[in-house]
């Protein structure tokens, strides 16, 4: 039990010190604790250590607090940043690792997935475009209209794999012909064109996070 | 007093709709909440500085640091144009939600 304006500081201080605004927020508390005690005093009569123990209940335990505090760092823009740039970069070395093990091994299991997978390529799309609405939505919810800048750069650095593979493959860096037979000019062109509509497809997610994010 | 998660999922409303008429500093808000509310209103007020903080991180509000008309300097928030948008545009969404809620219990007669 805590009992003294000091000790609950101290305490808030402690769970907080990872926080890079630590010392503005607990200054912040500090002058709230202060507020109260003059009017809870001034108001009802109360001794002074009465007015502590009232006070620190209608504040909340530091605990409680640092608790708020911690939902806050576990999802920083560099972190929301990073996680879609890894999960993009996931798909492509796995549908890569996929392909050479095709291409070098005959497993029968990975041949029939790998049949599966380029009979269904449509589907694909539509699934991926799922991950790049996610990130805009994410982007949205989380750090609201203030998010724009955050979504530009996380979608310009989750973009660099999809743009790496395109050029390999036009430029015959990565020969064509491993890719076949999904490499039909119907689904290139699909493909270029949904490229270019990533942005605004992304950004009206974005736009309907950012009802979320209140 | 209210049920505390229906307080929880307006708070940010509220802070922002004070906010829009003045800025104004953490204490100064809880005040003005449980003044305008008979004091039905109350939240545990620790929690009151993350919810600024988020809406700060949004862009929604900013902070400063002035000089208080009687003792030490406070930190006061003041809404940005995406705080008015997203208050407009949550303030619409909450009246119509209202008025659903009302007609449901209006018919149900209760």
């Amino acid at each position: 039990m805590i009992s003294s304006k000091e000790s609950y500081m101290h305490q808030l201080r402690g769970l907080l010190k990872e926080h890079e605004q630590s010392e503005e927020i607990c200054r912040e508390y500090e002058l709230h604790l202060d507020d109260m005690l003059e009017d809870i005093v001034l108001e009802k009569q109360y001794t002074e250590q009465e007015a502590i123990t009232i006070a620190l209940e209608r504040l909340g335990s530091p605990k409680e607090i640092a608790a708020l505090y911690q939902e806050e760092l576990t999802m920083t823009a560099k972190k929301t940043q990073w996680n879609f740039f890894f999960a993009n970069l996931f798909f492509f070395v796995g549908g890569i690792g996929l392909t050479v093990i095709y291409h070098h091994l005959s497993n029968p299991t990975i041949s029939k997935l790998w049949l599966f997978l380029t009979s269904i390529p449509f589907f694909l799309i539509m699934l991926y475009l799922f991950f790049w609405l996610l990130l805009g939505y994410e982007v949205g919810k989380e750090f609201g209209l203030g998010g724009k800048k955050l979504l530009m750069k996380t979608f310009c650095i989750s973009l660099v794999p999809n743009l790496l593979l395109m050029c390999s493959v036009v430029f015959k860096i990565i020969p064509s012909t491993i890719f076949e037979p999904l490499l039909t000019p119907e689904f290139i062109l699909i493909c270029i064109s949904f490229t270019i509509m990533l942005y605004p497809i992304c950004f009206l997610a974005f736009r309907y996070g950012t009802t979320r994010s209140v | 007093m209210f049920n505390r998660e229906l307080v929880k999922g307006s708070t940010s409303l509220i802070l922002l709709q004070l906010l829009a008429e003045k800025e104004m500093y953490g204490y100064e808000l809880v005040k003005e909440m449980e003044k305008r509310s008979d004091y039905s209103l109350q939240v545990k007020e620790g929690t009151l500085y993350p919810a600024l903080h988020k809406l700060e991180k949004q862009e929604y509000v900013k902070s400063f640091w002035k000089e208080s008309e009687k003792g030490p300097a406070r930190k006061y928030y003041r809404i940005t144009v995406a705080g008015e948008q997203i208050l407009e545009q949550k303030t619409t969404e909450w009246k119509n939600f209202v008025q659903t809620i009302d007609k449901v219990i209006g018919r149900k007669g209760v």
